[in-house]
Parts: C-alpha cells; sequence; structure tokens
C-alpha cells in the first residue's frame, strides 16, 4: 500500500525526470569535452593497439626469427608465414602477411613473440583504395617498423 | 603378481619394471632416457616415482617390481622429485625453443610444462657445444643435448654400427660422431625420431614449418618390398616430412633413411609435368584431356595394321597394384600378351616353374624362430636396411645367419659365416654342398634379387632348390622392387594372367620383346636409362618401333629422344594406391599430395583407356575388392621350384661381370633424391676389379672392357683383392654404361 502510493506520487510530480534534466543543467554550464577530430586528437595509451610493423636490432637486422607464434595465437587467423632458412643459416620468415581485414586489433600477437618484433603501433588512421592492399606484406611492416621504431621505444619506456 | 599404482590394484609379470606396467595401462609417467625398444641405463632421472617404504624415490624404468608393491606417481615427494630433476636438465639446456624444430613435439617442452616449475632459479653461465656436421640427412645443434643417451644405444642395439658416442664426463660430456665422416648407418634418421630434444633433428625439414602445421598422411613404403609404413607429414601440399607408422609386424618404430628421405625424389627437377607427342620429328604439347585418346588412338590403329604379337609392353614393379590391374586388363582385353615387368632380368627359362609370386615364406615377425638364415646374393645392409633391425634381433635370440655372395659384403649383424665366391664356383658349390651345421635344424634360404639378375638364373635356381632340399630347408624370395609381387600375382608376366592362372600361348618375355622387332612399345612408369639390363638393345628396338608410348613421371633424354606419346602420370604419393609386400601382406594407401594439374593419375589414365575400349569402368574400390577376392584365393607360401629340365654347367665363362645394387640408385624416386645421394653411403659408386684379371694397375689408370666389339673405357674402377677371382663387379647406378650385352662375357685388354 505504501508502495503504491510513494509511485503515484513519484510519477506525478515527474520526479526521475527532473533527476535527470538537473545532470543536463549542470553539463550546460560546463566546458564540452568534444574533440574536434581531425583537428584535435584523444591521448592514446602506450599500449594502444593499432597498425602492425616489424621492427629491427639496432644494428639493422630484423627481430623476426620466423618461430610462427604469433600465426598460431592469432584468433582470426591474419597472419600467415613461410619460413626458411636463410644463407646464413638462421631461421627467418620468407612470406610474412597479415590481412588486416580479419585482424580484429587484439595485440596477441604482440604478446607472443618471444623477441618483440610483432607490435601495434599507435597508428589507427589508415585506408586502402583497393581492396587488395588489406594484405600487407613483411616488406611493408619492416618499412613501417622503421619509421616508428622511436614511438616504439618511447612506448616501452614509458611502460618500464 | 599384483602391484598397487596410485592405490589401484594392476596385473603384473615378474620381470617386468614399473614403467612397462604404467605404461601398459596408460598410467603417464615422465620419461626421457627410456625407450622400449632400447636397453635401460636411468641415466635421467625422470622417471622418479615414490616406493612406499623406500626412503628415496626410485627410477621407474629401472626398478623391477616386486610383489605388492606400492607405488605413486602423484604424490607430492615424487613431484618434488620430478621436479628437481627437470630444473637440473634445464641448466644447460638454451632454451631457443622459438628456433627449434622440435618445437610443438618436444618431449622436454611436454615433461617441463607438466612436471617442471614455472621459473627458473639459475643465473650462471650455460655450456655450449659446438657443431659438427655429422650427416647430410641430419642436423646437430649440440648445445640442446640432455644426454639421454638414447642416439647412443640406438647406434649400437639396433642398427648394429656403433657411430655415436658420450664423450668426456661431467660438464665436458658431448654426443660426438667417433670417425670425422660423421654418421653413414642406412637407418640413421630414426636417431631423430629417438632424441627427445631438438638436438638431432631432420635437415630436409629444417626450418620449412612447425609442428602444429602439419598434416598427417599414412603412406607405404615405395622403395623396398618390406613395405615399411610411413607418415608423410604435408605442409601447402608439399611433403616436409616423413617419420614411421608405428606397425610392430614390419618396421615397428623404425625407418630407414632411404623410406624416410626417398621423397625428395617427387620434387626432382626432371619431374615430367606435360603430355607430350610427336609430330613431324618434334615432341610438341598436347592438352592433358587429349593425349589418353590420342594414345588409345595409337594402340588402336597398331592392333589394325599388325597383329597384336606386334605390341610389347613393359611396367615398372613399383607401380601400385591399381595400376598393375588395369595395365594387364585393358592389354589382354585387346589381345595383347606380350606383357613384363621384369626388364632387368636376362634369363626367363625358369618362369614356368616359378611359385605363382616370390615370398619371404614367413612373416617378417617370424625370422628369429628360424636356427638359421642362408642368405643367397643379397646385401641386408644396402638393400633392404630395415630389415638388419629385425635379423639384428633374431642372432640375439641365437639365429646364425650365413651369407653366400660374389661380393664380400658389409652387414651390421654378425654373420656366422660368409662364403665369397665368382658365380660359377657358388654354382658348383651348391650342387654338392651340404651346410652340416644346418642339418635338421630350421632354415631359410633367402634369395636375393642379384640372383634373378644372372644370365644363368635359372641354372641358380636350381642348384639353389637342390642346396635347399639338401639341408632341408624353405626357401624365401627377397625382390628388387616394392611390388614384384604383383607383378607376379596381377598377371604382367607374359606366361600368367591374374591370379596367377597359366596361360597356353605365353606372350614374349622382357628380353625378347625388345630382340623381336616389335612396332609397338608401351613403357609404363619405367626409366629406361636404368630399368633395363640390356639399354643398347632398347635403344634399338626404340629406334626400329614405329610408336613409343611412355607413361611416365620423370623426362629422361631417351624418353626425349624415342617417345611419340609422354602421360605424365602421377607418382605413388600422388594417387591412391596399394602394394603386397614379401610377405603377401596388402596394405593400401590414399592420395597424400595433389600434384601439378596436368599430371594425369596413372590408375585413371588405364581407367580411361579402358572405357574408351568399351571395357568395364573401374574406381579404386571396385579394383581394390577385386583385388582382394583376387588375392583371398590365393596360397602365398612360396612352393619349392621343381624343375625337371637339366641345365647345363657353363664352365667357359672367361669374367664374371655382375652389378651390385647400389643402395640409392634401386628405384627411379630414390635415384632422384638429392640429399640421400649425398652421403657417404652414396658415394660408394665405383668398378671393382678383382686382381688376378687386371694385375698391372698400377701403371695403367683406365681399364677398358671390350664387349661386342665395343670397347669401354673406366676410369674410376678400384682393383680389389678381396673378390673372387675373374671377378668384374660394378655399382648399378652404372647400368647404362656397363650392361649393354645380354651376355656376362667380358673380355679385357691388357
Ligand atoms: S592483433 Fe590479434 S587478430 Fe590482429 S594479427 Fe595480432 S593476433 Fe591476429
Ligand atoms: S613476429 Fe615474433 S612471434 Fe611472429 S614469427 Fe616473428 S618472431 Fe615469431
Ligand atoms: S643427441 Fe638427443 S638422443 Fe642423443 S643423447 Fe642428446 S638428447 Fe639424447
Ligand atoms: S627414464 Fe628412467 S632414468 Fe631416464
Amino acid at each position: 500500500m505504501i508502495d503504491k502510493t510513494k509511485k503515484m506520487i513519484k510519477s506525478l510530480f515527474l520526479v526521475e525526470i527532473v533527476k535527470g534534466l538537473s545532470i543536463t543543467g549542470k553539463k550546460l554550464f560546463k566546458k564540452p569535452i568534444t574533440v574536434q577530430y581531425p583537428e584535435e586528437k584523444t591521448p592514446q595509451s602506450s599500449r594502444f593497439r593499432g597498425l602492425h610493423a616489424l621492427r629491427r636490432y639496432p644494428n639493422g637486422e630484423e627481430r623476426c626469427i620466423g618461430c610462427k607464434l604469433c600465426e598460431a595465437v592469432c584468433p582470426a587467423l591474419a597472419i600467415s608465414i613461410d619460413t626458411e632458412m636463410r644463407s646464413d643459416g638462421t631461421r627467418r620468415t620468407k612470406k610474412y602477411d597479415i590481412d588486416l581485414f580479419k585482424c580484429v586489433y587484439c595485440g596477441f600477437c604482440e604478446e607472443a613473440c618471444p623477441v618483440d618484433a610483432i607490435v601495434e603501433t599507435k597508428i589507427f588512421e589508415f585506408h586502402f583504395e583497393d581492396r587488395n592492399e588489406k594484405v600487407i606484406n613483411k616488406n611493408d611492416l619492416l618499412k613501417i617498423g622503421d619509421l616508428y621504431e622511436r614511438e616504439e621505444l618511447k612506448d616501452r619506456k614509458n611502460l618500464g | 603378481m599384483k602391484i598397487y599404482i596410485n592405490n589401484i590394484e594392476y596385473d603384473a609379470n615378474p620381470d617386468e619394471t614399473i614403467i612397462q606396467v604404467a605404461d601398459r595401462n596408460n598410467i603417464k609417467i615422465p620419461r626421457f632416457c627410456y625407450h622400449k625398444h632400447l636397453s635401460v641405463v636411468a641415466s635421467c632421472r625422470m622417471c622418479l616415482v615414490e616406493i612406499e617404504g623406500v626412503k628415496f624415490a626410485q627410477p621407474a624404468c629401472s626398478t623391477p617390481i616386486k610383489e605388492d608393491m606400492r607405488i605413486s606417481t602423484k604424490s607430492s615427494k615424487t613431484k618434488e622429485a620430478q621436479k628437481s630433476t627437470m630444473e637440473f636438465l634445464l641448466i644447460n639446456h638454451p632454451l631457443d625453443c622459438p628456433i627449434c624444430d622440435q618445437a610443438g613435439e618436444c618431449e622436454l617442452q611436454d615433461v617441463s610444462l607438466k612436471h617442471g616449475d614455472d621459473h627458473s632459479k639459475y643465473l650462471e653461465f650455460k655450456r655450449v657445444v659446438v657443431d659438427k656436421d655429422i650427416s647430410p640427412l641430419i642436423s646437430t645443434e649440440m648445445t640442446r643435448c640432455i644426454h639421454c643417451s638414447r642416439c647412443v644405444r640406438f647406434g649400437e642395439e639396433v642398427a648394429g654400427n656403433k657411430e655415436l658416442g658420450l664423450i668426456n664426463r661431467g660438464e665436458f660430456t658431448e654426443i660426438r660422431a667417433f670417425i670425422e665422416d660423421g654418421v653413414s648407418s642406412e637407418l640413421s634418421g630414426n636417431m631423430i625420431d629417438l632424441c627427445p630434444v631438438g638436438a638431432l633433428n631432420n635437415k630436409l625439414y629444417s626450418y620449412k614449418a612447425r609442428t602444429w602445421d602439419l598434416k598427417q598422411h599414412p603412406i607405404i613404403s615405395p622403395h623396398d618390398c618390406i613395405g615399411s609404413n610411413i607418415f608423410y607429414h604435408v605442409y601447402n601440399n608439399e611433403i616436409v616430412r616423413a617419420i614411421p607408422k608405428e606397425n610392430s609386424d614390419i618396421n615397428q618404430t623404425w625407418l630407414s633413411d632411404r623410406d624416410r628421405f626417398g621423397y625428395q625424389g617427387i620434387y626432382s627437377k626432371d619431374r615430367c609435368y606435360v603430355s607430350k607427342h610427336r609430330k613431324n620429328k618434334t615432341l610438341e604439347r598436347v592438352d592433358s584431356q587429349d593425349i589418353i585418346k590420342k594414345v588409345n588412338n595409337a594402340i588402336n590403329s597398331s592392333l589394325d595394321k599388325n597383329t597384336s604379337s606386334k605390341i610389347g609392353s613393359f611396367i615398372s614393379a613399383q607401380s601400385t597394384s591399381e595400376e598393375m590391374f588395369l595395365f594387364q586388363n585393358l592389354l589382354r582385353k585387346l589381345g595383347i600378351k606380350n606383357i613384363d615387368h621384369r626388364t632387368n632380368e636376362r634369363d626367363f627359362d625358369y618362369q614356368d616353374t616359378y611359385p605363382l609370386m616370390p615370398s619371404l615364406g614367413c612373416n617378417i615377425n617370424d625370422l628369429s624362430e628360424y636356427d638359421n638364415i642362408i642368405l643367397i646374393g643379397v646385401n641386408i645392409k644396402t638393400e633392404y636396411p630395415i630389415l638388419t633391425v629385425r635379423l639384428n634381433e633374431s642372432v640375439k635370440q641365437d639365429t646364425k645367419i650365413y651369407s653366400y655372395h660374389y661380393f664380400n659384403m658389409d652387414e651390421d649383424f654378425p654373420v656366422e659365416k660368409k662364403f665369397v665366391m665368382n658365380n660359377t664356383d657358388l654354382l658348383s658349390l651348391f650342387q654338392e654342398h651340404t651346410l652340416e651345421s644346418c642339418r635338421n635344424k630350421k632354415n631359410l634360404l633367402v634369395i636375393g634379387p642379384n640372383i634373378t639378375y644372372f644370365s644363368n638364373q635359372s641354372v641358380f635356381l636350381q642348384a639353389l632348390d637342390k642346396f635347399a632340399k639338401n639341408i632341408n630347408s624353405q626357401i624365401g624370395y627377397l625382390t628388387d622392387f616394392c611390388n614384384s609381387t604383383s607383378g607376379w600375382i596381377l598377371g604382367n608376366v607374359p606366361h600368367r594372367t591374374i591370379g596367377g592362372v597359366k596361360l597356353d600361348n605365353p606372350g614374349l618375355n622382357a628380353t625378347e620383346m625388345l630382340e623381336n622387332d616389335l612396332s609397338t612399345l608401351i613403357f609404363y612408369n619405367l626409366d629406361p636409362e636404368n630399368d633395363f639390363h640390356n639399354s643398347s638393345a632398347l635403344i634399338n628396338s626404340l629406334q626400329k618401333s614405329e610408336c613409343n608410348i611412355f607413361f611416365t613421371s620423370y623426362l629422361t633424354p631417351i624418353i626425349e629422344k624415342y617417345a611419340d606419346y609422354i602421360v605424365p602420370i602421377s607418382t605413388y604419393a600422388e594417387s591412391d594406391g596399394s602394394f603386397i609386400n614379401i610377405e603377401g601382406r596388402f596394405q593400401s594407401f590414399n592420395k597424400v599430395i595433389t600434384p601439378n594439374s596436368n599430371v594425369i593419375d596413372g590408375w585413371r589414365a588405364l581407367n580411361e583407356l579402358n572405357i574408351l575400349n568399351n571395357h568395364q569402368a573401374y574406381t579404386i574400390e571396385s579394383i581394390r575388392s577385386e583385388l582382394s577376392s583376387t588375392l583371398s584365393k590365393i596360397d602365398f607360401t612360396s612352393k619349392i621350384l621343381i624343375d625337371k629340365k637339366k641345365y647345363e654347367l657353363d664352365k667357359s665363362t672367361k669374367v664374371h661381370k655382375n652389378s651390385l645394387r647400389h643402395i640409392y640408385s634401386t628405384d627411379q624416386i630414390v635415384r632422384r633424391a638429392k640429399s640421400l645421394n649425398e652421403t657417404i653411403q652414396a658415394n660408394n659408386k665405383s668398378v671393382y676389379v678383382s686382381r688376378d684379371i687386371f694385375d698391372d694397375s698400377e701403371n695403367k689408370k683406365i681399364l677398358k672392357v671390350v664387349e661386342n666389339n665395343r670397347v669401354f673405357k673406366i676410369d674410376n674402377f678400384q682393383i680389389r683383392d678381396d673378390l673372387p677371382s675373374r671377378t668384374i663387379v660394378y655399382s648399378s647406378s652404372f647400368n647404362n654404361k656397363f650392361t649393354e650385352s645380354k651376355s656376362t662375357f667380358v673380355s679385357l685388354k691388357k
């Protein structure tokens, strides 16, 4: 009985609506937080998972040793690798393709890599003009790695 | 006897160890050094288990069981012991799993995941071992070795050839090949399987794929008549490695190197991928859909022009049973009788009294039941390496092995007595010989393929028959190809049809076909350079005949020069097939890889020809059911030859010229396996001459052989003192150079 009366009073005096509108009212006089993308950008975490890159050692040698752990762990089956013995006897990939449409940017590959070769950079703005470009190969990945090595090092430092 | 493992009662035999009982009952005990086919050394200490009433944990692999023993594989004491062992084993292990080919199937990985600690306390330096190149087949990374000594024991106990050893002690212990050249055993590949870590690995497979990428397909070995069971591992439609498929009746858990690495021949650059037809003296490419029709027209127009006796056909005994069945089915229905698979033989007089098919006469498992095994003209080590394992086992169970040969052969098992004589002496010996020590015992006389290459094979077989009767022995055969048994039983011989039924009007045999100026010649799966004992006669008849049809997987110079039709057919792994091994065991397998789209499945090509001629169409199942109904009617135990004919013993032979089957030249696939032909054994290609026929060798560097007025000059020959008199022995890889005549008569010019 009491419950029913309470409910009636609440709906009669529009309590819920007043409560809601009071938040609107408060925000109305505050500074807006809308970011004017692309002129403005939100800050990114050091752990941000964007476009992939393959890193190199400071001496220019590619890090990747073709262990295929990233390929095995990838839940989207986005990575495909073929390996071979390079002329100096080391294990290397002869094909390293990532299908960026299949990729779900989970970062598992980065986590699985024993030598920190495959990483996900902070790049999230990229587009293709041809459907075939969705698969990026080893060459592209290494180039991205070369361009963004400094950022990667900084991110790693931030993470301690 | 009863024992308790984890408080559950199990039956056990008094002479068993704990690990044997546990394995039988699927109770997992981690282990490294223990292997069911090797002796127990108890050196790794991984299998420690707690036994009630014993103060310390004991190794399960070496502790014999006792009545009412109470064992725990899960108690904290067991776990603690296993964890500590694991920690010690990992101290010097490099943990380079990401680049190790063993990763994913590594026993060390599995065991440390289950029984090890999740982090290491070890911070000191790790040991590093410098690698040696021990073989073109095995890659090494000895820093990974955990000194389980399985590889060492394998060489000593199974292969009968100790080539690896544990050198030095303690921190400096090292597995090394004793000799600089490394490992030369024909069974060396098994060490790859045995090694629980990635210390010994498959060189051909190096960095090609990862274990979890591979698809496994069972198949039967096409390289010898034993029929070892193999698993091919396929990555992206390419065979990347082979491992044994356990079959306790045949190869147990082993595989010979030839079976393990022979698949490389499939990827040879000689492979034939296009159908061709000769028009105006040049070979032109034909659409693969049309080639069968063209071949059919060629055969039929030849049948219209000539009689069917003018057509000759040869099939390799390496073809599958399905192919052999369809081949003779097609030809016999067309009225062609000249069919043969014995292209390497010279004397065919014996054929009417030959058993239905060559057979070992016993199961491979039963070899150890014989008191004596007498090998005639066969070298197990190079020709049937997998049997070395069985004969080693037999010798341990008191079987005595005798060997008669024209060459002093090495074997990897103890041979009681070796008789090395030239052909005439062997022949006269067998007429009278009674091997006294074999009287009234269980004997098996094994006739090897070298005997079938003799120009007086029939005389030899008769003499051997007499010898066998003298010592009351069974007769068994070993054949040169994997499916010679099918050749006989499925009617690919001129005098018998399918099921071994005798023909009243036999066709021409392989040699006669080459001597009778036939108008059409059909070759199925043969390598004309190497598979015929007489290549000059072959070339001669190829030149004379109007039409030469080659069904082949490989292009060779002779094929390119003389073929009028080339049908590119699949190899054994690219098609469904079956082989009948020397015990009479019918083993089928399915296609492992898909070949190039222009390559035609062998049996499909033949089936299509059958259809084009309005014969019954077959499917692989209907062929197999037909085959098994044929086989079920046959008694496989080989009957001893009863030949009434008396052969004259020819003593006029001046020089005996014999071939030796070269281990990696036995068939067209293995001949093209590159890595096998880089091994030490493969280098053994030479011509051996006995000193009595060529004495002044020191001054002259070239051996001249005059034969049928042709002169052969041979520069890499060796004078051997251990050869019997008046003998030349050449490796079969010289075949085309050296066997141009039917006779064994050679005269040497000094
Ligand atoms: S981020 Fe995830 S989905 Fe994308 S490639 Fe790496 S593992 Fe695969
Ligand atoms: S990127 Fe890393 S995980 Fe992937 S194959 Fe290369 S080394 Fe292995
Ligand atoms: S090489 Fe392999 S099999 Fe041989 S002792 Fe070392 S770990 Fe054992
Ligand atoms: S397996 Fe028992 S000590 Fe090695």
